[in-house]
């Protein structure tokens, strides 16, 4: 084989979330080495090609690459190289087919690029028959020269990082004699996270091509929550300090910073228009603006922005997972059918927008095939919770497995039956206090004036109790010894509180020593005093199998669907489980709807932490977080409002930890739980829920599943979904702002014909979110005593805590009794819908 | 008074050698040595070199090319009076098809340059086919086809005979069967694209550059 044979890849530049035939650029690349790259893709999976499309045999595969490679020899070819002809005889230069790859431009292209905008009320610019040179801040410019239909058509071209190139794999067909791919082209107007990137000359019965739009469209949420709004020079401060996310761009000057939040509206549903919709419900406003400033949020999430950040509407945990859900599986007749299609218009936008990923099926019949799933789902579900509640009482030490214990007891209609009224009487009342209920026995064995009578009526419950204390933790002992579940090692400072739990040997002693000398259930004061400093207690709380606990992790793969959406008391928040894009190849037949895979949406970094996560499935949280405040006034429930952080983490492991939280229960710890790199900005727990699960499904355990999502809103248009746009917040009378709306408004369309990352970016926004600083003088003006509506009362003190994070020195004087605003306790996350797009 | 100009004429006895190098052609080496590529091409001594090539614009690298030495013509003209002389030769030509995928492109809009001289602008025949006059020592040219974005560079002169390694490659390429380089080695791609090309033509798809392939590989190509 000649030296000239030989291939040179770059596959290590690109990420393939659709092998064969779509990728993402993760680095710096030519338009020469990408196509090599789509060439040797081809040439590795020949037989896959072969089993998806009929007709097609290794011979007409191997003509096309040769086809393709002529192609690329020739396009590509360096001007030393060039065809070698003769003079005064005839030459016959017969072209391969054009293979040139369809664009959408990435986040930093974009960022990158000189102008992206129109003037007010024109269309954006595209870019036919244009070379744009895109400069760099360092190093060469990106060349680039689009076709009408987004196909690159300059052979020195860059391709930069987040790009999205699309192959022509029809043209790829059509040479290895499939004709029926004739007709076939790029659609300059389609998106591939819409199903329309290929357009078909008849518009009915064109071939298919294979795709994995299951992923394109959950990549389309990912997009929205970590790149719609990145920037070059708007970062995301964490502790006043800008949060690069790339470390190796573009070139070595670019940079490209995401904000990690949920930008736009709300998933709401419109009565009047029939249709959901992405809404801004004005978290914190009421309908008259002037009467509450609409941008108020907390301290802590005012800290991660720079003074002239806009701070813009977010979701908080409901919306998210509730988008997650209903975009991801709510399915209805309009989405679907091809992933090739003729045109893509704006009547196709507003009809059915979403593509399918389910052919030739109705809603009906994809809820009936995916009910099993979603009831095994259920069940697991409802496993692991009841198991993570028999733990619990591991993690609150020996207390909680008495009175866990003791709480069994009290369930136990039987128990405690016979013995004297008193006695009965007495322990009823201190059942809420399991210590107390023991204690109350003991005292009562221990007091010499109690009766023998009483004393052997009595001391069976002690030792019913202990021993049920004994088998609660031979249970836990059972389900921490289980594979999947990982003790969390508790930390040095903490040690004194936790206990050292009973094991059944010291208490047969303590039996066998004195049955009237009952041992004490306070083994942490035992622990603290016995092991003296910490570092001691430390080694010594980690010998026993349950000792020294602060957490505990749990493998819970087995017990997650592709979407999991975990309904806690106050949160909501999704698992999704990402499977290897190039798993999409493992297909027998030609896939379309395929599964749920990802990828940075600017780094284009394949979302995979692990080679076992690999096998498995790697979960990933997705989740919208913030424990903005909420409190209630003139009995209208308000929401602090601000941007939330949006959270795309995939778990180390696939692990959970389980903690303690403060007023008991469980929760799912934050730190523990996340393996973050970047990003957050809130660590609150939360409480309470608003009014959102009235009216939106969230799948929860003990819900009904989909078939609820069928009977409210499968008949009513509900699939009727507008791709997402983001809507600035400020709809006034500003000039500026109403540019800034139309233009993302008249240009949404181009937005996802163009851009890898369909929304537009914090400049093209600008002027339409309220900044930092504009905030803060809204709150200075609303806490004014100048305002009677806001007189100094709670609500006053609690938004002057916000903002400043003081307590407020010289709290003003109630005035207006009436106007008391009632302050929740704890931080919340939901809110209550608007008027105008309640139902 | 009469007045002797003196011209150019082959004396078969006087001859010198040429030794072909890459790029090198008939029309060239006699714009150089100032004779009619007939003249060369017919010289007794190139009887040889005929008989192996089929074509005299066709050379191979190390061919060796006799050529004649110039000889004096004497020509008597009146004085005082304007003669033209009219040196007799052939303008070198550029002869291309442009096919996609086998059909001919015709009426398909064109700009070629030749060297440094300035584009030309033309649309292709009914049959794809593009004849433009290019200066005999002309080797480097540029055909774009904006249509379909294209950019061809041209090696004027360098195609080698149908039957080596080279000029089996570079027709091949030119074909659209083979999109490697041309370096004379046939490697495996090499062959696969001749095994294709046997294919598309009913030969014996043996991947070896015989004669009838090479045969073959002149008609398609047509040179």
């Amino acid at each position: 084989m000649s030296t000239n044979d030989a291939t040179n890849t770059s596959s290590g530049a690109i990420h393939w979330p659709v092998p064969l035939r779509r990728a993402v650029v993760r680095k710096r690349t030519s338009y020469a080495d990408l196509v090599q790259a789509w060439i040797d893709e081809l040439d590795r999976n020949q037989a896959t090609l072969c089993r998806w499309y009929d007709g097609l045999d290794r011979a007409g595969c191997a003509t096309a690459i040769g086809r393709l490679r002529t192609w690329h020899g020739r396009f590509f070819a360096s001007d030393d190289a060039g065809e070698e002809v003769a003079r005064d005889e005839p030459n016959t230069l017969d072209s391969p087919p054009a293979f040139f790859v369809r664009l959408w431009k990435g986040a930093l292209r974009v960022l990158l690029e000189p102008a992206r905008f129109a003037d007010d009320g024109k269309p954006m610019a595209t870019t036919p028959d244009v070379l744009q040179v895109v400069p760099a801040k360092k190093g060469a410019a990106l060349r680039l020269e689009q076709s009408a239909n987004g196909e690159v058509r300059n052979a020195d071209a860059d391709f930069a990082m987040g790009d999205l190139v699309e192959f022509p794999l029809f043209v790829f067909l059509r040479a290895a004699g499939l004709s029926n791919y004739a007709g076939l082209s790029f659609d300059g107007d389609g998106s591939p996270f819409l199903g329309s990137s290929v357009a078909g000359a008849n518009g009915e019965g064109e071939p298919v091509l294979h795709d994995n739009m299951m992923a394109m469209r959950f990549q389309l949420l990912l997009g929205l929550g970590r790149g719609a709004f990145s920037a070059e020079g708007k970062p995301v401060y964490k502790n006043g300090k800008p949060q690069q996310l790339r470390p190796h761009a573009f070139g070595d000057g670019a940079k490209v910073w995401a904000r990690g939040m949920m930008y736009a509206g709300t998933l709401a549903y419109k009565p009047k228009s029939d249709r959901a919709t992405i809404e801004n419900y004005h978290w914190g406003a009421e309908r008259d603006a002037t009467a509450v400033p609409e941008c108020v949020t907390n301290k802590s999430g005012i800290d991660n922005l720079s003074t002239e950040h806009p701070v813009t509407p977010g979701w908080t945990c409901s919306p998210a997972t509730l988008l997650l859900t209903n975009y991801m599986l709510l399915i209805d007749k309009k989405r679907g059918g091809n992933s090739v299609r003729k045109t893509m218009t704006k009547s196709d936008y507003d009809g059915s927008t979403v593509r399918s990923y389910y052919v030739d099926t109705t809603p009906e019949k994809i809820l009936e095939d995916e009910q099993p799933q979603i009831d095994q789902m259920r069940t697991r579900i409802e496993t692991i919770v009841k198991e993570i509640e028999e733990i619990l009482p591991l993690l609150g030490g020996e207390q909680s497995i008495a009175a866990l214990a003791i709480d069994q007891a009290a369930k136990d209609t039987a128990w405690a039956t016979d013995v004297p009224e008193s006695v009965r009487k007495l322990l009823a009342r201190r059942r809420k206090s399991p210590q107390s209920v023991y204690d109350t026995i003991r005292g009562r064995l221990a007091r010499r004036r109690t009766s023998d009578e009483e004393a052997a009526q009595l001391e069976p419950l002690r030792l019913d109790l202990i021993e049920r204390g004994v088998v609660v933790r031979e249970r836990i002992t059972t389900l921490v010894a289980t594979e999947g579940w990982k003790a969390v090692p508790i930390k040095p400072n903490s040690i004194k509180l936790k206990g050292r739990l009973p094991v059944r040997s010291e208490l047969e002693r303590e039996e066998a020593r004195d049955s009237r000398r009952v041992p004490r259930m306070k083994f942490n004061e035992n622990v603290a005093k016995a092991l003296g400093d910490k570092r001691k207690a430390l080694k010594k709380a980690g010998d026993g199998p349950l000792g020294g606990l602060d957490a505990i992790a749990v493998d819970i793969t087995d017990y997650c669907s592709d979407f999991s959406i975990v309904s806690l008391d106050g949160h909501e928040w999704a698992l999704v489980k990402l499977r290897p894009a190039e798993n999409l190849l493992d297909a027998r037949e030609i896939p379309r709807a395929g599964f749920i895979a990802a990828y940075d949406p600017l780094s284009c970094e394949p979302a995979f932490i692990g080679e076992g996560e690999r096998e498995r499935g790697q979960l990933t949280v997705f989740e919208a977080t913030g424990g903005l405040r909420r409190w209630t006034h003139s009995g209208t429930t308000y929401n602090t409002y601000g941007a939330k952080p949006f959270k795309w983490v995939p778990l180390d492991g696939n692990r959970v930890a389980i903690g303690p939280r403060k007023k008991g229960g469980m929760f799912i710890r934050q730190k523990a739980r996340f393996r973050k790199k970047e990003g957050s900005t809130q660590r609150d727990e939360t409480a309470g829920t608003g009014s959102w699960k009235k009216f939106c499904h969230i799948w929860r355990c003990n819900e009904a599943g989909l078939d609820r999502l069928a009977s409210e809103y499968g008949t009513r248009g509900a699939g009727d979904w507008t791709p997402f746009v983001i809507i600035p917040t400020k709809k006034g009378k500003d000039e500026a702002v109403k540019a800034a709306t139309r233009r993302i408004e008249k240009n949404w369309e181009v937005y996802y014909k163009e851009r890898a990352i369909p929304f537009p970016t914090i400049d093209e926004c600008e002027g339409g979110f309220v900044t930092h600083a504009e905030m803060t003088q809204a709150m200075r003006n609303m806490i004014d005593l100048s305002e009677p509506s806001f007189d100094g009362s709670e609500k006053c003190q609690f938004l002057w805590q916000s903002l400043t994070g003081k307590e407020r020195p010289d709290p003003p004087p109630d005035a207006g009794a009436d106007e008391i605003c009632e302050i929740d306790d704890g931080p919340a996350q939901e809110c209550v819908l608007p008027e105008s797009v309640a139902p | 008074m009469s007045a002797s100009n003196a011209a150019v004429a082959m004396d078969p006895s006087e001859t010198r050698t040429h030794l072909v190098r890459p790029g090198e052609c008939l029309s060239e080496l006699a714009e150089r040595y100032g004779l009619h590529p007939d003249t060369i091409w017919n010289h007794p001594d190139n009887s040889e070199l005929r008989d192996a090539r089929t074509s005299s614009r066709v050379l191979e690298p190390g061919d060796v090319l006799v050529v004649p030495e110039l000889r004096q013509r004497r020509c008597e003209k009146a004085s005082g009076k304007r003669h033209s002389f009219v040196r007799k030769g052939v303008r070198a030509r550029l002869k291309l098809q442009l096919k996609k995928e086998g059909e001919p492109r015709a009426d398909v809009a064109y700009t070629l340059q030749v060297d440094r001289r300035p584009p030309v602008e033309g649309r292709t025949d009914a049959e794809g086919r593009i004849d433009q006059p290019i200066p005999p020592g002309a080797r480097r040219g540029v055909l774009v086809i904006p249509e379909d974005s294209e950019r061809i560079v041209l090696r004027l002169g360098h195609l080698d005979p149908e039957h080596t390694p080279r000029g089996a490659q570079s027709r091949l390429r030119q074909l659209g069967f083979y999109g490697g380089g041309v370096d004379g080695e046939l490697g495996e791609r090499s062959t696969d694209a001749l095994v294709a090309f046997q294919q598309s033509c009913g030969l014996e798809a043996s991947g070896e550059l015989d004669e009838a392939t090479a045969a073959r590989l002149r008609e398609e190509h047509g040179s």
